[in-house]
């Protein structure tokens, strides 16, 4: 086991350097410079004040140099300084993290904790009433863009109901509040992001471990169970869940890089600093050395994400199931 | 089969959208492009039933034409996708050895780059057109079919049939085309079907960003995209193209199921 | 006698009343509340040198002071320096600083700190943009603690607006290297309000500073709420979550429109400085006849475009300065919109439907060219679309492509690989058009990317430049108004109204020619009408 992990570990390696010689050719070749901001079509900067900047930035060096610098300073983890306002890239990723973070764990507690129960309570009483309307349900969810949904909720529940703050984390009050008011009012500034982030997620989930279930309560040792005479209840949990939970191992592995990622769309909508836009925001100002840290980290993180899938699969199933469970 | 009828429902909602669609020019009852700056954000109306956006386009025109600017986006995206993801993987599972291993890698490298870094950086590399969207639509997304089609061989090339055939000697390729991917085509036909609906998706989230369909020529996701400034004053301008959205995608992946469902039995 | 009598008890009636409502309408100004603006971006760097987007441009105004600044007429007047002199017909400056100024922990401030911003200005280690404008600097002489005399090299008048530059602190600063100091995120200087905290992404707060040399401000408490998204930011002014922040024309006329609108809050408009144009490629060969560009200008309907994409909140612009300007020529005639009269200009120039398609034509080729312009601009847009209509209308095919920012520059306008763009300029005050259109500032990545080339314009321009005498500026300005309105090598489009929108519960905010900001220390909010009570003072 511990050699199998080993050599998938190693083997990451050189995708990895693949991955990020890749990006930088990607982002170098979209026109613009990371000095535009400051510079272009300002009448009070001249053509030599801008070429100066570049000097600075280093952007005048030919590209293979840059590259070969930036992987110098990635061996020391220095993930250099952001070209926007000269702070270190990983202050800038520390910054938001714990926003997005805290998002998606909430967003995926309230995913699975609607999820699972629903997928299940489909696969027990597949064709029923409750399975279709709930398809239906959840398919709507799925379908339809989450900004849109954004938008209209903040409408009708911030502005119309006023039951919601439109925007933000917190409040203007926020600092001079009591310990507990400050959960609340962080909370309630919550509720819409976190409750969009899971609602469009819900759908997929819930119709995977319906399948997923369906195929376990078809099997022979669930005959079996039943005509044993086992109580309903201990053959849906006890044997039935276990297996059909395993396909969620996989899933959850692979989502292992979007807990770090946010939606761009949904941050930018909701007035919130985290990853998604910190990520949108470097593209847009061509600021290489946050892209490239982040592309990186997240590169790491869906190959780490895919190697625990993997082992934690084969741990829990000893006969590993090739190329099922897609 | 209660399957059946839901994705009976989509595929009837689909029908009604592609003659839509293609009907537009007679059903639209405006010029899509005309604008007028006088009539600017009506109501709906007689005149106009769903309203008018902010150059006082009509806005049933508009989506009607839209519908087939996101139809022809869809279809084409995953078009290539399914070319390009369907070759990749068919030649891994076929092949195994260090054909398989070269081409996954590829794959996982390819999957491990952030999809909104690539479309943001090669639309702006080369400009927004209906054409480089769909293209890098399908190019960000074949990768789930390649893995698909792939497992699907992995299974299949097992199986009596196929050793029957080799053993009568036939050539890889008459294998691959003839035997293996005609069976295989059952997870495609499914992904394919959902595809479209996710291509749809994300040319309207391309639109919001404003990388998606340039105006004046309407696409779903552009409507939405202007109309968005108006919410409180235009809520027209919101519903009516998210509806559609909504209600294709939801079609699409109605049908999609359905389809699974079928092969499942 | 009667008469006389009723007349001027009439006139003491009237005066007990206005004595009377001015004793109502007088109260003292409370202090308290707070004003929450929004931003759509987030600053990036808190220190006046460095603060290239506008985001830090907003928070270094209200943190720092610069020597010289505009006042509501536009007139230039002394910030933190009480006066000064111009000698040797514009060579030197000097500049005396107002008595007792201190930064905000606490420091005097002095001549020294003038000399030490203008050192980092120039230094080539650091990164600023804004160094162009001193480069005629010759010598920055510290005379004592309050008086600094500058040399120029040669006269350059807009030298004055340079000096409006925020100062930087010499005593806080001197060690530190400026690009990665502390100090931009957390910056000290001497203006009205002091920083409090930055959340990055989230808010910016400033508070009053009490020992402002002014007074001190009203309001105690600046918020700068960063909202990325513009449709957000109107839901968050209709719920009161901010009270200031700028509308777009069709928000300001269709959409603040409610009486619960009218009531809680007050719409301002007044011109911005700048304008909107179409610009010629002047290399392209169809462009280079002025007759196709006055023909063009004439097909345009600018008063439409006006009146539908900003809702009339502008006027149409006959060359580059807005009425507002003490530069604009009020002589210039904006081009009539004719049809008639640009069918017939072109056709002069050789274009004329020869084969009956619906477009012009000559020697065989049709009137076609792609219209580029900056993608996020929604009114930019519309303007494109409306001009691509009008055109069409005369005979000329028009498409319109739309680009983002970095990329429109690098590869576009850079590279001279365009036929037509529709763009704006921001302009500062003076009206110094040197940059923009002097033949000699035509290299890659310079401003006269149109390419224009007139000697006596560039005469102009120059003179322009080197003259302190106003008189004679005013009139070297308004010939440049009225050449380039003959040459047309810009298309003038518009100039649009700044259109900002503040709570009701502020007093003493009035639009005036350079906006509603400049006397934000006098903003207040009566007592009973104050809303963030909870924030500390």
């Amino acid at each position: 086991m511990s050699a199998y992990l080993a050599r998938r570990l190693l083997a990451l390696a050189p995708v990895l350097l693949w991955i990020t010689l890749i990006s930088f050719g990607i982002i170098h070749l979209a026109p613009g410079k990371p000095t535009d901001a400051a510079g272009a079509f300002n009448p009070k900067v001249s053509l030599e004040a801008r070429q100066r900047m570049e000097q600075l930035y280093g952007l005048d060096q030919p590209l293979p140099v840059q590259y070969g610098r930036w992987l110098g300073r990635l061996g020391r983890l220095d993930f250099g300084r952001s070209f926007v306002d000269d702070r270190p890239v990983l202050e800038k990723i520390a910054e938001r993290l714990p926003v997005t973070l805290t998002i998606n764990v909430l967003s995926l507690a309230l995913v699975l904790g609607l999820a699972v129960p629903l997928g299940v309570l489909a696969a027990v009483r597949p064709g029923s009433a409750f399975d279709r309307l709930t398809t239906v349900g959840v398919f709507i969810g799925y379908s339809m863009p989450s900004f849109w949904l954004a938008l209209l909720c903040m409408a009708y529940f911030g502005v119309t109901l006023r039951w919601l703050p439109v925007s933000g984390l917190h409040s203007l009050e926020y600092e001079s509040l009591p310990r507990l008011a400050q959960g609340l009012d962080a909370a309630w500034h919550l509720l819409l992001p976190v409750g969009i982030t899971a609602f469009v997620s819900v759908a997929g989930l819930s119709r995977y471990m319906r399948s997923s279930m369906v195929d376990v309560l078809r099997q022979d040792y669930i005959r079996t169970a039943r005509a044993k005479g086992l109580p309903e209840p201990r053959i849906l949990f006890h044997h039935g869940l276990r297996n059909g939970l395993l396909p969620l191992i996989t899933i959850l592995g692979l989502s292992l890089p979007d807990l770090i990622g946010g939606s761009v769309i949904a941050e930018t909508i909701f007035s919130i600093p985290g990853m998604g836009r910190l990520f949108y925001e470097a593209v847009m100002a061509r600021d290489y050395p946050v892209i490239m840290a982040l592309v990186t980290i997240g590169a790491v993180l869906t190959m780490l994400g895919n190697v625990l899938a993997d082992v934690a699969y084969a741990y829990a199933d000893p006969r590993i199931r090739v190329g099922k469970a897609l | 089969m209660r399957g059946n009828k839901l994705a009976w429902a989509g595929a009837v909602v689909l029908g009604l959208l592609a003659f839509a669609a293609i009907a537009a020019p007679w059903l639209a009852p405006h010029d899509p492009l005309q604008s007028s700056l006088p009539d600017a954000l009506l109501g709906p109306s007689a005149g106009h039933p769903l309203g008018t956006d902010q150059l006082g386009r009509d806005v049933l025109s508009r989506l009607l034409y839209g519908a087939r600017i996101s139809l022809v986006i869809g279809f084409i995206a995953v078009g290539i996708a399914m070319v390009a993801g369907i070759a990749v993987g068919a030649c891994a599972g076929f092949f195994g050895g260090w054909v398989d291993a070269v081409l996954m890698r590829f794959v996982d490298t390819m999957l491990s780059i952030p999809t909104i870094f690539l479309l943001l950086a090669i639309i702006a590399m080369v400009g927004p057109s209906i054409y480089l969207i769909m293209t890098v639509i399908g190019l960000t997304s074949w990768m789930g079919v390649a893995r698909l089609v792939r497992a699907e061989i992995l299974t299949l090339k097992e199986r009596e049939f196929v050793l029957a055939a080799r053993v009568m000697g036939a050539s890889p390729t008459r294998l691959i085309l003839r035997h293996l991917l005609p069976n295989a085509m059952g997870p495609v036909l499914v992904s394919a079907t959902l595809g479209v609906g996710g291509a749809i998706l994300t040319e309207s989230v391309l639109s919001y960003l404003g990388l998606g369909v340039q105006p004046p020529t309407p696409s779903w996701g552009n409507i939405l995209n202007e109309g968005r400034v108006a919410l409180g004053v235009a809520w027209w301008l919101t519903v009516s193209p998210g509806l559609c959205i909504l209600v294709t995608v939801l079609a699409f992946n109605l049908l999609g199921e359905g389809i699974r469902e079928r092969f499942r039995s | 006698m009667a008469i006389r009598t009723r007349l001027s008890l009439l006139a003491v009636a009237a005066a007990v009343l206005l004595a009377g409502s001015a004793s109502v309408h007088a109260e003292e100004p409370a202090q308290g509340d707070a004003l929450v603006v929004g931003s759509i971006g987030d600053a990036s760097r808190l220190l006046p040198i460095l603060a290239t987007d506008s985001a830090s441009g907003d928070i270094v105004g209200l943190l720092f002071n610069g020597l010289l600044k505009y006042d509501a007429q536009l007139r230039i007047v002394g910030d933190l320096a009480e006066s000064w002199k111009v000698d040797d017909g514009g060579l030197t400056l000097t500049f005396t600083l107002r008595p007792n100024l201190r930064w905000h922990d606490g420091v005097p401030l002095t001549a020294d700190d003038v000399k030490f911003t203008y050192e980092k200005l120039i230094d080539p280690a650091v990164r600023t943009p804004f160094s162009s404008s001193y480069e005629l600097v010759q010598s920055v002489e510290v005379l004592d603690a309050r008086t600094i005399r500058i040399r120029y090299r040669e006269p350059f008048a807009p030298a004055l607006e340079s000096w409006m530059m925020g100062l930087i602190p010499k005593h806080l600063l001197e060690r530190e290297d400026l690009n990665t100091t502390a100090f931009l995120r957390r910056p000290v200087g001497c203006g009205p309000f002091r920083f409090v905290r930055w959340k990055t992404g989230e808010l910016i707060e400033l508070v009053a500073n009490p020992d402002y040399f002014e007074h001190r401000p009203r309001i105690n408490r600046y918020l700068y709420r960063i909202i990325p998204d513009e449709a957000t930011m109107f839901l968050e002014l209709l719920t009161s979550g901010i009270d200031l922040s700028g509308l777009t024309p069709l928000q300001y006329q269709r959409q603040t429109d409610t009486s619960l609108m009218r009531r809680a809050y007050r719409k301002f408009r007044y011109p911005s400085f700048g304008f909107t144009y179409l610009g010629y490629n002047l290399h392209d060969a169809r462009f280079q006849d002025v007759r196709v560009r006055q023909g063009i200008n004439a097909a345009i309907n600018k008063q439409a475009i006006v009146d539908g994409v900003l809702f009339g909140l502008g006027s149409v612009a006959t060359g580059p300065y807005s009425k507002e300007s003490w530069a604009y020529n009020p002589s210039v005639a904006a081009g009539a919109y004719d049809r008639a009269r640009a069918k017939a200009l072109l056709a002069e120039a050789g274009w004329v439907d020869h084969d009956g398609d619906g477009w012009l034509d000559r020697d065989g080729q049709p009137f076609r060219f792609t219209l580029l312009t900056n993608q996020g601009n929604e009114v930019r847009r519309q303007v494109c679309e409306l001009v691509q209509e009008q055109l069409k209308a005369v005979g000329i095919d028009v498409t319109i492509r739309i680009i983002e920012w970095a990329t429109f520059v690098h590869e576009f306008i850079d590279k001279r690989r365009f036929e037509a763009v529709l763009l704006g300029w921001s302009l500062s005050r003076d009206p110094d058009l040197y940059d923009l259109f002097h033949s000699s500032k035509t290299k890659e990545g310079e401003y006269n990317f149109v390419g224009y080339a007139n000697p006596d314009v560039d005469a102009l321009l120059e003179r322009g430049r080197r003259t302190f005498d106003q008189a004679e500026r005013q009139r070297i300005y308004q010939e440049v108004h009225r050449r380039l309105a003959d040459d047309q090598p810009y298309t003038f489009l518009y100039v649009a109204d700044a259109l900002p929108i503040v709570s009701s519960r502020f007093r003493n905010v009035s639009a005036t020619p350079i906006g509603i900001g400049y006397n934000l220390i006098d903003w207040y909010v009566p007592l009973a009408e104050q809303r963030y009570r909870r924030m500390s003072p």
